[in-house]
């Protein structure tokens, strides 16, 4: 009995602690960097394609068709948005806002780009490390850093 | 003998133990059933807004505007962490164990100094947890005033 009691006492608080906290799930994305503005109401409007390059197609301000906005997703990273990876990097996968400050990854937008980090909410991910294809071959990049 | 009254006093304890454990568990709030949506339902609901990075990291201590971090008291640091991009949440009902909405589509600049307050939104889903803003309104005492 004497021997039991140490492995009765572990299995206890083996099962105590996992009860207790779930592990967050470590993740990997592949696909291609998007504004959550634009991909978010393209794909409203059953147009995804439109906001998945660099340039965006919108609406014209008089609302008589569309037209292209150059360099849309780097601005609207630059402006604070919520920058997202496409899974897949075609409309319709799905898609992980990037929980990082956007304005450090406007240089990437539309860019292929791949992230292993925690999904610390549906649809969110906290990155750990961060690579983009150039060339072909990934290439890891410094995750922008924030003051804290 | 006395061993035998040992061994009954230990097992009691490791007994007691691992009751405290699933007791503990089992007292725990059980999260409401929650609605499930879908990408492109219209979704209106109320919480507080947090910062999803600190959020994550420690729920209860960064529910507010001041954030206890790995290198210790920051204060308004939820404004600062929106300030610099980084995407803001809801908090549905601002109950930690309620569902985190991440607001898409706007610069996080925009909610940087109504972050802890109570805010309304009104807009679609975006993927998983995600939503794209059409109204948000924050509440100042009894009134609530528009934001977006």
């Amino acid at each position: 009995m004497r021997k039991l009691l140490p492995l009765l006492v572990v299995a206890l608080l083996a099962v105590a602690a996992t009860m207790k906290m779930p592990t967050p799930e470590p993740i990997t994305i592949e696909g291609k960097m998007v504004d959550s503005k634009c991909y978010g109401m393209a794909t409203g409007m059953g147009m995804p394609e439109a906001a998945i390059n660099d340039n965006h197609m919108v609406p014209k301000p008089d609302g008589d068709g569309m037209m292209e906005m150059p360099n849309c997703g780097t601005a609207c990273a630059n402006m604070g948005i919520p920058v997202a990876v496409l899974e897949g990097g075609e409309a319709g996968g799905a898609v992980y806002v990037i929980i990082g400050p956007a304005g450090g990854f406007a240089e990437y937008m539309a860019d292929e780009v791949k992230f292993e980090g925690e999904q610390a909410y549906p649809g969110a991910i906290i990155p750990s490390k961060f690579w983009v294809k150039e060339d072909g071959n990934w290439v890891e990049k410094d995750l922008p850093g924030t003051m804290m | 003998m006395i061993h035998l009254r040992k061994t009954r006093v230990l097992l009691s304890v490791v007994f007691v133990l691992g009751l405290g454990a699933c007791t503990q568990k089992a007292s725990e709030p059980e999260p409401a059933a929650q609605t499930i949506y879908a990408p492109g339902d219209s979704i209106q609901v109320a919480g507080r807004l947090v910062d999803t990075r600190c959020f994550h990291l420690d729920k209860e201590a960064n529910i507010h505007n001041d954030h206890t971090r790995p290198e210790g008291q920051v204060p308004a640091c939820a404004q600062a962490c929106a300030r610099q991009g980084i995407p803001v949440a809801l908090l549905e009902d601002g109950d930690l164990q309620g569902r985190v909405w991440i607001l898409g589509g706007y610069p996080s600049q925009l909610y940087a100094e109504y972050m802890a307050g109570t805010v309304r939104v009104e807009g679609e889903v975006r993927s998983q947890g995600v939503i794209l803003p059409s109204k948000v309104e924050y509440k100042n005492g009894d009134t609530w005033t528009r934001i977006l």
